[in-house]
């Protein structure tokens, strides 16, 4: 009898590490510039195991932000500086990037810049907006231009038409002049590349 | 006579539409190097900070794309003028400011009414953090892109270019700012160290004689992980650590061995908080820290935090 129960609870911890590793949704460092060191210290190290989005947005401009090592700088989006009248907000790191991993958009492909915080049910990326609950998002081409497809762009303005505008930029405003997520707009740069005038590193603001 | 009339207006209303037009089409406009900041001064992304004179603070504006001047009481800016880009390292003379222009990948030289004179030779990938020595009259200029420091008077001349010690401890892995102190003639490196390894080798601060031969280290294994901007008075090296929110005391014991000393600040937004700390400048008469904290847009000040025991 004990003989038979070895092999079947060995093969229970098995299958039960591989379902946690193969799972869509696991924490799993997939570009090599993000490894597990990177953000969380074992035994003693500096610096909390990143329990809340202040914390992580301050570790990730330590390299993103003024003065990092990367090249790819960026800023949380936000109006905190007074030109423009439009409302306060403020967009942290992680209310759009996993940065575990890069994800599956519903639309069969996946997202590029680890754009997707959350996951749904099926594992398909998505955002939880301010105004507009928590919404699928698509992100896998930077827009014409950077010399790729519009489609699946910052705002595609459902060029694919699946009747959801669903780009990294649309799928979350409401009350901007244009791309909102519940209209098509061909008027402003549609499946162009944003960050052209709006960069990240200026908190998308132009 | 109505058909003169009529071409004026449609010259007219065509010089209208062509400058409308040219508005509308103006790409993402920036300023002019030198160029006065108009409107209400308010700190947006401070990044490095330097001392002008006494009363007075100078510090690159990474969301501004500006330098600014500060009072030193109150901490809010009488002026800034811009930069064409991303400004980061700075660093003052009596006559002269230094400004490494992330974008240009320039050094720029402006008068100390923030006009602009020109540019030390060279371009510099990334050029993070600058510092000046007025006894040599040099200008030290950290590139965090080519992991190199470069050394050239204040004319522009070369003087040597440090790559940091090819052996163990004084090997630059990813070196972020860098300070000096002129009373011991040496360099001091701030420097992640190996991200893409655990951090092995771990995040130190490098130290170095001007001639760059490699002095010492303090590690960060136990203690810090994002060192960034320094600064050393006396026996006394302050570093602050952009995760952490804090700044981090040591002191020199001898030449080679350094101690632990304490902190400044703590993790947040509110007062006596810091959030992405990059920098500190220590006050030689006052001993008051001054701290740019990033994220929360504004210069945190510790009065007489250089006198912690």
């Amino acid at each position: 009898m004990k003989r038979a129960l070895l092999p079947a609870m060995t093969l229970v911890v098995i299958s039960g590490l591989a379902l946690v590793l193969l799972r869509p949704s696991a924490a799993w460092p997939l570009i090599a510039s993000h490894q597990c060191s990177y953000c969380h210290n074992l035994h003693g190290a500096a610096g909390a195991a990143l329990t809340n989005n202040p914390q992580a947005e301050s570790l990730c401009l330590t390299c993103h932000g003024p003065g990092g090592i990367s090249v790819m700088k960026a800023n949380v989006h936000s109006n905190k500086t007074p030109k423009t009248s439009f409302p306060a907000f403020r967009v942290t790191c992680r209310q759009c990037h996993d940065p575990h991993d890069n994800v599956a958009s519903w639309t069969t492909g996946t997202n590029i810049k680890l754009v997707g915080a959350v996951t749904s049910s099926r594992g398909y990326a998505q955002i939880v907006t301010t105004n507009s609950g928590t919404r699928y998002v698509v992100f896998q081409s930077r827009g014409t231009g950077t010399g790729q497809p519009s489609l699946h762009s910052f705002a595609d303005s459902d060029q694919d038409g699946n009747g959801y505008y669903d780009g990294v930029c649309e799928t979350c405003h409401t009350q901007t002049k244009y791309h909102l997520n519940n209209a098509p707009d061909t008027k402003h740069h549609t499946g162009d590349t944003c960050t052209s005038c709006h960069a990240h590193v200026d908190r998308f603001m132009k | 006579m109505q058909d003169r009339t009529t071409k004026h207006l449609r010259s007219a209303a065509l010089a209208i539409v062509l400058v409308g037009v040219a508005f509308v089409l103006a790409p993402c406009r920036e300023r002019n190097s030198g160029e006065s900041v108009p409107g209400s001064l308010v700190l947006d992304s401070p990044v490095r900070i330097t001392a002008r004179g006494t009363a007075s603070l100078l510090v690159t504006d990474y969301g501004l794309n500006s330098a600014c001047e500060l009072d030193r009481v109150s901490l809010v800016p009488t002026s800034c003028f811009a930069i064409a880009g991303k400004p980061l390292g700075i660093a003052a003379t009596a006559d002269r400011i230094f400004v490494g222009n992330e974008t240009l990948h320039t050094i720029e030289v402006y008068d100390r009414n923030g006009v602009k004179l020109s540019d030390m030779p060279g371009t510099f990938s990334i050029p993070t953090s600058l510092a000046v020595d007025d006894a040599t009259g040099l200008l030290f200029i950290l590139d965090s892109g080519t992991r190199t420091i470069t050394v050239l008077t204040y004319a522009g001349d070369p003087v040597r270019t440090i790559t940091g010690d090819a052996a163990g401890n004084g090997m630059f892995v990813n070196p972020v700012a860098l300070a000096v102190d002129p009373v011991r003639q040496e360099i001091l490196v701030s420097d992640y160290g190996n991200v893409n390894s655990s951090f092995s080798p771990p995040a130190r601060i490098r130290i170095y004689t001007y001639a760059g031969v490699f002095v010492t280290a303090i590690s960060g294994s136990s203690g810090f992980s994002r060192p960034q901007g320094l600064c050393v008075t006396g026996d006394r090296i302050f570093v602050t650590d952009g995760w952490l929110g804090q700044v981090l005391l040591f002191t020199r014991l001898s030449s080679t061995q350094t101690a632990s000393a304490g902190t400044l600040g703590s993790y947040g937004d509110g007062p006596g908080q810091l959030k992405l700390p990059l920098d500190v400048l220590v006050d030689p008469s006052s001993k008051d820290v001054y701290v740019t904290s990033n994220s929360a847009g504004r210069i945190e000040r510790f009065e007489k935090g250089g006198l912690i025991p």
